[in-house]
């Protein structure tokens, strides 16, 4: 076997997939041992393939998100079936939520909490502007653009969300303290990308303004051209002035 | 349409099955939200066309193939891709340097997300190593040749961008020979 050929098979002996036949393999693994060019060139092939492999596989999986698939797949398959009644349907459906209950109690493990990360959370300062926001949130690798005029010194937390049962959504809560005659209020801020959601159809369902019960709900699209993004703002009190920066003043 | 999977046999999918969706999913968006998502999706709609997996060792690559579609879909929906082009991109360098430098995750996303999606898609696959280049190819429904040719391409972007000290010097520097893919 001449080099060019040596080189050729190379690019198909990966050891986690061997592409060639027994004969090919053994061909290169003679000349290989007979070749120090081509056996230098295929261990620095292995040597840079391995460690990009390893960088690209090392990916950390969410907490939770079997569960939440478990969990979103049995919702579907109820609506499915809510759609197509059948006889028996009562009794498969409570077959189906033992078992689903008994898979989880058998496969769940329950992790401990690592001195370390309590430590990392407890020196974590909290992030009083949108730029800061957008940075803890890239932390936990997600690409965000935060509402710019918010009074992010009134933030208490931001993480991910559940959101009608299986989205996660980037989630911010601010709390406005008690001033004057204003009780204490707080607002949460959902952020919704159009990468994941139709935007303009959920801000035709959400509307701009709806008085709730508990809470007053306000959507906007953010200020860029392509509207990436719809804030989804359920907050107490009576306007959403607290909350803006500037305070009451706006 | 019919709902044929078992929920057993759905389960059994995601029991096997989900890590490795998310993992490739995050590394095509670069998003852990639209990962979970497009991994929630390919469940849901491989829930509704169990039916049409009769090889259960083929499994993975049916439930890789759905995502790719899903992501393709959404990406069409949105025009979001940017990228890059790589015809600057040759063969690979000639020499790596001895120690390899460590890869920074967020450089290694930023460097995938500049390839298109038709050189992104074989190289994750390819290092994700259970994947054969025919598999490769059946996923993407192209020639094996393409897949290798799109995927030395796609190697030596992520090469030059990580592994080289200075990659524009050794992007214009000597290469290794074409192997005529």
């Amino acid at each position: 076997m001449d080099c060019k050929s040596a080189h050729l098979l190379m690019e198909f002996a990966r050891p986690g997939s061997p592409e060639l036949d027994a004969g090919e393999a053994e061909a290169l693994r003679q000349h290989l041992a007979e070749c120090g060019d081509c056996a230098a060139l295929a261990a620095a092939e292995r040597r840079a393939d391995e460690h990009l492999g390893r960088a690209m596989r090392d990916v950390p999986v969410p907490d939770g998100l079997r569960q939440r698939l478990l969990t979103r797949l049995t919702a579907e398959r109820k609506a499915w079936y809510r759609h197509r009644p059948v006889l028996g349907f009562g009794a498969a459906a409570a077959v189906l939520l033992i078992g689903w209950v008994g898979h989880l109690l058998w496969f769940n493990r329950l992790p401990a909490i690592s001195n370390e990360y309590v430590r990392q959370l407890a020196d974590r300062q909290r992030p009083t502007t949108a730029k800061e926001v957008a940075e803890a949130f890239k932390e936990l690798r997600v690409e965000v653009t935060p509402p710019p005029r918010l009074n992010y010194r009134l933030l208490k937390s931001y993480d991910l969300s559940l959101f009608q049962q299986w989205h996660q959504v980037p989630h911010i809560l601010l709390v406005a303290p008690a001033e004057g005659n204003r009780r204490e209020a707080t607002a949460h801020v959902y952020i919704l990308s159009k990468r994941r959601f139709d935007l303009e159809r959920t801000f035709q369902n959400v509307g701009q303004f709806l008085n709730g019960s508990h809470f007053t709900v306000e959507s906007e699209f953010s200020d860029d051209e392509d509207k990436s993004f719809l804030y989804v703002m359920f907050y107490t009190g009576d306007s959403r002035a607290p909350f803006q920066l500037g305070g009451d003043k706006t | 349409m019919n709902l044929p999977g078992s929920q057993r046999s759905v389960q059994q999918l995601v029991e096997e099955h989900y890590s490795a969706l998310y993992r490739y999913a995050y590394r095509l968006t670069g998003s852990a939200v639209d990962a979970e998502d497009l991994t929630q999706e390919t469940f849901c709609q491989a829930q509704l066309k169990l039916s049409q997996l009769r090889d259960r060792a083929r499994a993975k690559a049916w439930l890789f193939s759905i995502l790719r579609n899903a992501y393709l879909h959404r990406v069409r929906a949105s025009k979001q891709e940017r990228h890059v082009s790589l015809d600057w991109v040759g063969d690979l360098p000639e020499r790596l340097p001895d120690a390899l430098p460590e890869v920074e995750p967020e450089q290694l996303q930023r460097t995938l997300n500049e390839l298109p999606e038709v050189f992104r898609t074989p190289v994750i696959l390819y290092y994700f190593e259970d994947f054969s280049y025919r598999d490769i190819a059946e996923q993407m429904d192209l020639p094996i040749g393409t897949v290798m040719s799109r995927l030395a391409r796609a190697k030596a972007h992520l090469r030059a961008r990580l592994l080289q000290a200075n990659p524009e010097v050794l992007a214009e520097g000597p290469r290794r020979g074409s192997d005529g893919l």
